[in-house]
């Protein structure tokens, strides 16, 4: 299984859907799965894994890896996870630039390091070490994050940019998180957004977010919102074509609906692609 | 993999923040120890509320007939009105056993032997949870073992990695079952009770079988072992109606092992 490549527009593999995912004729270029729900694993889940990647392709996007963090990689696991990408045929890995764990207790969370040089040179030299253990590229996912750590002496922006281009690794650029970090923290989303090292970007992320008091809180749970669409199309209007995933992992509706969302991913792909075509073709007409 | 050195203001961080993530201190003591969060210490705090839901929401997902159970519990005096008994269930678990490991299913391993242990506590002790509950909680966890694990490829003879041969008190699959409808449950007569917790060799889905004289005889047999004495009377045909429930039940996948170690014995 797994000979295809990671394209276009995908969803999440995910529980609610195994009995009807195998059936739908709808598109799906790709689908995402969270590695940790199969290494090691077996029964229905792998199953499902297998035949969904005799059709489409898989992006793994693990959750804790703790990239940041300061515990041992677990080896074990990397090798388990590995194999399940050869499996797979995944020709990247992904995971998020923070950390899960410390001193082996596990807060199954997201966590933001300081966006400092020392936590940057850090988090590159464990991304690297996972790169070459995986023997495939990897791309870090900007967070969400509800606080800035006490220790940082960088923009979130600048952290990232040190930290892809240390470790010489791409960006998964979550659009999502970009915008509720700028609503909690006061800033302008398309101004947050041009500060990331978009030009790295090798997957998108869209996602919908609930508000809680006073912060957002980025739960996967919800419809994109307008200004995440817009922040969106200018990202693929400046870069072209760019792998998005589709997530919906709370409240996880019918996977018509699901795809619904993802169709309008698609489609602003296809316009802003219609659109590059029509400016070629007036600059090769004058 | 060679660990990456890490830099003394990175340990510092980490000593920092781990005891207020996991309930310890609190966000002003993060910051006396390494300065202010730009964004108040407030907004800091609220990562010790999202790891505690994440932990709640991980016990609860594993262990619904348990958190059904927990309404019994009456709050001790003083205990903040703000968490249900389930919560403060949780909450102890969390401070006595954390987490460890990528999986989070693997948080609930420890919890029915936590349970037991609390039942183990004075009957009138604010912590004590009626023994039962431990076997309760150790069947729902058994399901996400059997669910989860790997697939074997050779052996079936009844102890593949996705077959959990278990014994309680009482009917306890059946209870679970009442709990996870929210059903009034009346407590089960106290009657030993042998059970697989399996995943059904064909369909992948869970399943429970519960376990006579003759299924034990079948499940000695297909592993080569000698009958126990008290097992000796059962006669062939019983013993071979019972592999044959067992394989129509998924427990088995056909009449003849596939284990070759097995089959050549």
């Amino acid at each position: 299984m797994g000979k295809h490549t990671v394209h276009g527009v995908g969803i999440g593999l995910r529980r609610e859907h195994y009995g009807e995912i195998l059936q739908c004729s709808r598109t799906i270029d790709f689908l995402e799965i969270i590695p940790e729900n199969f290494v090691r694993h077996g029964g229905r889940p792998l199953e499902m894994l297998r035949q969904c990647a005799e059709r489409w392709a898989i992006a793994a996007h693990g959750v804790s890896m703790s990239l940041g963090g300061r515990d041992d990689l677990d080896e074990g696991y990397a090798t388990g996870l590995a194999q399940l990408l050869d499996v797979c045929g995944s020709e990247r890995y992904t995971d998020h630039l923070c950390y899960a764990a410390i001193d082996g207790v596990s807060y199954f969370d997201l966590l933001p390091l300081p966006f400092s040089t020392a936590s940057a040179r850090h988090a590159a030299g464990r991304i690297t070490q996972v790169r070459d253990r995986l023997r495939r590229p990897i791309a870090v996912e900007n967070i969400s994050y509800y606080a800035t750590m006490p220790g940082s002496s960088q923009a979130e922006g600048a952290f990232i940019h040190e930290v892809v281009e240390r470790a010489d690794c791409g960006l998964l650029l979550d659009v999502n998180n970009v915008y509720v970090n700028a609503i909690n923290h006061d800033r302008d989303p398309f101004e947050m957004l041009w500060e990331l090292p978009t030009e790295r970007a090798v997957q998108i992320h869209l996602a919908g977010h609930v508000r809680e008091g006073v912060r957002l809180i980025d739960n996967h749970g919800a419809a994109v919102n307008d200004t995440v669409w817009a922040m969106y199309r200018a990202v693929i209007e400046r870069h072209g074509p760019i792998a998005t995933l589709l997530e919906w992992d709370t409240n996880i509706p019918a996977l018509d609906r699901v795809l619904d969302e993802a169709d309008k991913a698609r489609a602003i792909q296809q316009a802003c692609a219609d659109a590059r075509r029509s400016v070629t073709r007036e600059k090769l007409g004058a | 993999m060679t660990p990456v050195p890490v830099a003394p203001e990175l340990h510092r961080f980490f000593d920092a923040l781990a005891p207020m993530l996991e309930g310890r201190s609190d966000a002003s003591d993060v910051e006396a120890a390494l300065g202010p969060s730009g964004s108040g210490t407030a907004a800091l705090g609220f990562y010790a509320e999202l790891v505690r839901r994440n932990l709640h929401k991980i016990l609860s997902d594993v262990f619904p007939a348990v958190r059904v159970l927990s309404r019994r519990l009456v709050a001790p005096a003083g205990s903040d009105p703000r968490m249900d008994a389930w919560a403060r269930l949780a909450a102890r678990y969390a401070a006595d056993r954390p987490p460890s490991g990528a999986d989070p299913n693997r948080y609930g391993a420890g919890f029915s032997g936590w349970l037991r242990e609390q039942a183990e506590l004075p009957a009138d002790a604010p912590e004590f949870v009626p023994a039962l509950w431990a076997e309760v909680a150790d069947f729902e966890y058994t399901r996400v073992l059997a669910y989860h694990a790997a697939d074997d490829d050779q052996v079936d003879d009844g102890f593949d990695r996705r077959v959990f041969v278990r014994q309680y008190s009482c009917d306890v699959p059946a209870l679970a079952q009442l709990l996870w409808r929210d059903a009034a449950v009346v407590e089960s007569a106290m009657r030993p009770t042998i059970v697989l917790v399996f995943r059904h060799a064909r369909t992948l889905q869970l399943a429970t079988f519960y376990l006579g004289a003759a299924g034990i005889a079948a499940l000695a047999r297909r592993q080569g072992l000698p009958l126990p004495a008290a097992l000796a009377g059962l006669s062939d045909r019983e013993i071979e109606a019972a592999q044959s429930g067992l394989i129509d039940a998924g427990v088995f996948f056909a009449a003849t092992p596939s284990n070759p170690k097995r089959a050549e014995s």
